[in-house]
This record gives structure tokens, sequence and C-alpha cells, in this order.
């Protein structure tokens, strides 16, 4: 069909309006004609018969005319609109009934499907597109819906996780996602849910784990929340696998672990034999023997202290190190503590003086934790007070804010204000004493770690020559209960870069 | 009047650490069965009354855990006190789940011989 069709309507179109208006024109002409010969009718009673006549030819012309110029119009409209997607309750155009410009009408509407035919076959599906696309990310990703249901796991994901998920399972039943991060996967998305149309967030090192505790490796992994997105799919997980990385700081924990354990070994028996030379050869030992094995005792407590404080050293930096917060009383501990470190210092000439304020509120605190931290400001002051006798004072009270402050006092060589900002840092030492006084710089950071995960400060001050007062502060149990909405004081669990989260990633 | 002996097994492959143990425990009215290997320590158990339980965690043969489970599942009405003594540093919740089943939880290398005995004889 060409332009020649056209133009053949629009010539028959106006021969029809030329044609009606003539046959109008001569039928008014006939009827005036007509009324003046054959009737004796006033003029006035025959202008208002051809007037009538008149609009009665008008309204006839219109309608037929009309109906030949907007049926097409119509019937093409509607072809259209029966093509169109998002027209579902348009029907096909019924060109049976159209009497003029059938055949112009007829091409036009057949070369319109025929068209939007060749259109819908040319143009790629969406669905299968997007598909391709997340099937070529070389990362694993997880859709999940508004249910929590998996909708969509990429190649990647099904290599991946193959033998722990499937379309249509709960992502919760198959999956959990551990993090050390303070803000959960399982809040994020409940806020997001809350507040947010669309919301993302990283997290970094999560290990993912089967509903079975096997672990799947470590994952940085990026979260996509869209709540009306079009395709169904809430919430879009993607995986970056860093497990050859995280695996490996992991191993290096183990690899340290076992050295401790191995340095251990030895250790236990060295001491043990000191312990029993004491405990069964006291009474025919000379005054000077019973000093040296003090001294074997003390080296031997410093060298079990030592090879912890590495395992701490590394946990700490991989943020591995977990306490238990406990309630327990600071009058009793703390004696306990001062009574396993008296022997040490007496080893080396001092004496701990120890002063407590009777009925100090009940602290949380992790036991081993925190004995090792008095040990390092205890053998601090030890180390660092060259002269002998000297009486190192230990002073625990409730400070202005309701803390329970516990302070180290030493009357030795004191430290340089230059060093101050880094004394808690690692491998800091006093370049002065460190040719004269041993130490590796390690217990002031451990003991910061240890402090800052029981919720507390802790600090130094000193002037050099007259000595040093390292001091910390405990929270109260049932403050820092409070604080942490755990209302049973049960066991709290905190690690040294702050709370443990093991949440399962979905809401519920 | 003398208290009653209590009867100590000792799973320990470390000779020395097993009889600086005998030798303190035996000291203060105890007696000690010293047994190298797990599985041998296990059968022990499961067949001689004992009071007290020490065991370590890297025995060869069993290890200590398995062999702390297993006593738990085959005698649940055991009366004798087991106390886990090891040098490995756990990770807390490892250690968690040993301590739900045992009665005591000590690292060696910060006990010494005579420490052990006093908390054995509060436990």
């Amino acid at each position: 069909m060409g332009e020649g069709h056209i133009q053949k309507f629009v010539k028959s179109l106006k021969l029809r309006l030329v044609c009606w208006i003539l046959a109008s024109g001569l039928i008014l002409v006939t009827v005036s004609w007509a009324l003046q010969q054959f009737t004796d009718l006033d003029s006035l009673v025959q202008t208002g018969i051809i007037a009538a006549l008149w609009i009665t030819i008008a309204i006839t012309i219109g309608n037929s005319l009309g109906s030949s110029i907007a049926k097409p119009t119509e019937y093409l409209a509607q072809s259209i609109l029966h093509i169109s997607p998002s027209e579902h309750l348009v029907s096909a155009p019924n060109l049976d009934n159209l009497r003029f410009g059938r055949e112009l009408v007829t091409n036009l509407v057949r070369q319109t499907y025929d068209f939007a035919t060749v259109a819908q076959q040319d143009a790629p599906s969406n669905t299968n597109y997007s598909t391709d696309i997340i099937n070529q990310i070389p990362v694993a990703i997880l859709g999940v819906d508004e249910t929590g249901k998996i909708t969509l796991a990429n190649h990647q994901a099904e290599n991946r996780f193959s033998d722990n998920l499937a379309i249509g399972q709960q992502l919760d039943d198959t999956l959990q996602f551990l993090t050390e991060d303070e803000m959960t996967m399982d809040t994020w998305l409940r806020e997001a849910a809350e507040k947010s149309l669309t919301a993302s967030k990283t997290w970094q090192k999560i290990e993912v784990k089967t509903r079975d505790g096997n672990s799947l490796g470590y994952f940085d992994i990026a979260l996509s929340f869209n709540k009306h997105s079009g395709s169904g799919i809430e919430i879009l997980i993607v995986f970056y696998d860093h497990s050859d990385i995280y695996d490996e700081e992991v191993n290096s924990i183990s690899f340290v672990s076992m050295a401790v354990h191995e340095l251990r070994s030895p250790l236990t028996i060295m001491r043990g034999y000191i312990d029993t030379f004491e405990d069964e050869m006291s009474s025919s030992l000379t005054p000077q023997i019973k000093d040296d094995l003090i001294k074997m005792k003390a080296s031997a407590e410093q060298l079990s202290n030592f090879v912890s404080k590495i395992l701490n050293v590394t946990r700490i930096d991989q943020g591995q190190l977990y306490l238990t917060l406990q309630e327990e009383s600071w009058n009793t501990a703390l004696p306990q503590i001062i009574d396993t470190l008296r022997n040490r210092a007496t080893a080396y000439g001092k004496t701990i003086e120890l002063r407590m304020q009777p009925d100090l509120p009940l602290v949380a605190i992790d036991r081993t934790t925190i004995t090792e931290v008095v040990t390092n400001l205890i053998d601090n002051a030890v180390k660092y007070t060259p002269e002998s006798p000297s009486t190192i004072t230990v002073i625990s009270q409730v400070n202005k804010d309701g803390l329970v402050e516990t302070t180290v006092q030493d009357h030795g060589v004191g430290i340089t204000s230059s060093v101050m900002p880094e004394l808690f840092s690692k491998f800091q030492r006093n370049h002065r004493n460190r040719s004269k006084i041993s130490g590796t710089g390690l217990g002031l950071y451990v003991s910061k770690a240890i402090v800052n995960a029981h919720h507390g400060n802790i600090w130094a001050s000193s002037k050099e020559g007259q000595g040093s007062t390292f001091g910390f502060t405990l929270l109260p149990f049932s403050q820092l209960a409070k604080e942490d909405q755990n209302k049973n004081n049960e066991a709290i669990i905190r690690s040294s870069h702050g709370w443990i989260k093991n949440h399962s990633m979905q809401r519920r | 009047m003398d208290q009653p002996t209590r009867k100590v097994l000792c799973i320990e492959d470390e000779r020395f650490i097993g009889e600086l143990y005998k030798r303190a425990l035996e000291k203060s009215a105890y007696t000690v069965d010293i047994i190298m290997d797990g599985q041998r320590g296990l059968e022990a158990a499961l067949t001689n009354e004992y009071d007290i339980i020490l065991l370590d965690i890297m025995v060869p043969q069993l290890l200590g855990i398995d062999i702390l489970h297993e006593l738990r599942t085959k005698l649940p009405d055991l009366k004798a006190k087991i106390v886990i003594t090891t040098n490995l540093e756990q990770d807390d919740a490892a250690r968690a789940k040993v301590e739900e089943e045992a009665d005591g939880y000590l690292i060696k290398a910060e006990v010494t011989p005579r420490q052990l005995v006093e908390f054995l004889n509060q436990i």
C-alpha cells in the first residue's frame, strides 16, 4: 500500500462531500419550487419548511460524512491500542462494519499489526538480558524477596553455596552471617525497611556459615535494599570472596596458638618443679637458695605471662580477643590477684600495699584478662623502680563518676613527657630506659585493649625521676547491663573491638 | 579424723607433668592413676570408679574433648568431677562448649601443682 491509496481515499472523501452538498442543494431548490408552484402556503411557512428541510439534510450529511472520516481514525486508534502492552482491555477493530475507505483502513491496520509483530520478535527479552548479565558477574549474588525467600542465585552463588541453598528456600533457614560490626545485617535491614525505600551498605570480613555451623568462608558483602523493585527482589546480596585473605589471618592465630601451646608445656614443668622444691625442700634450703627459688619462680611466671601476651596481641590485632564479662566482687578479686604477684615483687625487693574502699559495687569483669592488666601494671611498677626496697601502692575506690577506679603507683624512674602520648601503643618503650630495663612494649598495649573492652578507661600520669601512676576504671555490672539492655545480668560477651554480633541476616 | 582418700585419674601424655601432679596430689591424701593415651584413659574411666578425672585435651589416640563427650554420653550419672587441664588456647566458643560439660577448666602453665591441689580440694 502506498501514498496512492491515501490520495484515492482523500479524493473519494472530497467527491462524497461535493455530491452531498450538490444533492442537498438540488433537493432544497426543487422543494422550494414545488411549494411555490403547487401550494398556496404563506411565504413565511414556505421558508420555515425549507429551513426545516435544510436542517434535516445538514444533520444527515454531517452524520454520514463525519462517520466516513471518523470511523477509519477510530479503527486505526483501536488497532494501535490493542497491540500496546499497557492497554489490555481494548479489543481488535472489526473492519467488517466499515464501508467507506475499507481498503485503506484494512491495509493500515494490517500494517500496524505486522509492524508490532516484527518489533516484538526483534526486541530482546528484558528478563533474559538481565539474567545473562548477572550470571556473567564473577561474584556470588543472591536475591531475596520481601518474605525472605531466595528468588535469585547467579551461577557463582550456585557454585559457591550449591549444597546449602535453593531457590524458594528461606535465606534464614540456610545461611548465617557472622560479623563483628556493631551494625548487623539484621538490624540494618530492619531500619532500612522502616525508614527507607532504597538503601545499601557493605560489611567486611563476614563469615558465612551453614545453619549447622560449617564455615563457607569469609566475604566482604554488599547489601542493597529496594522496597518496591519491580523485579520482586527486595534484597540483593553481593558476596566478594576473600576467604584466602581472611583465612590467612585466622591461620596466623592458629599458628600462634600452637606455638603458645608448645611453649607452655616446658613452662608448666619448670613452674611445677620450682613449686615442688619450694614445698618439699623449704626446711632444708639455705636462705640464699630459697631466695634463688623465688627468683626462678618469678621468672617462670613472667615467661608464662609473656606467652599469654603474645597470643593476646595477635588476637587483639585480628579482632579475635573475646571477653566474657561476669558480675564479680572487686573487693574479692583484686586482693586475690595481688596475692599472686607478691612473690614476684618480693623477688625484686618490692612490696605491694593494697588499699581498698570497702563495699565497692560489683563489677563486670573477665577475670583472666583483667588479671593480666593488673599484672602488667604491677610488673611495670616493679621493673621501672630500680631501687629497693620500695613500695608499690595499689588503691581502689569509687570515683566521682561512680566508676570503680584502681591505681598502681610506684616511685621509680618515671616517664618522659615526650613518650606519654604513645605510651599505650605497641612496642612503645621509653628510649632512655631501653638499654637498662628489659621489656617488649606490649604490656600497656594489651592492657588498654582489655580495659577498653571492659568499657573502662586506662591512663597514666608521671613525673620523670619521681615515679608513675597508672589507673583504670571498671564499670559496675548493673550499669553495664542496663546500658546494654541485658536485664537478666547474664554474662556479656565483648570483643576487643566492641560487641560481638552473631545474628542471621534476615529480619523476622 | 582422716579424710577418705579420693581417687584421681590423670589422663596426661606429658610424663613430667603427670608425675608432678601425682607427687603433689599423693601428699594430700589422693591416690592417682596416670594414663598417657586417650583411648586407654577412656576405658579406665568407664571401667573404674574415680572421684576426679584430670583430662588433658591434646592426648594421643583420643582427644580429651571426645573423651569428655563419651563419658557424659555413656555415663550420664557419673559422679566423678571432670577437670580439663590444658595448655591449648581455645577460642571462647570452643572453650565455652567444653566448660559446659566439664566441672573445671585449668590452663596448666598458669597453675602450679599446689594450686591444682587447692582447686581439687574445693570441688
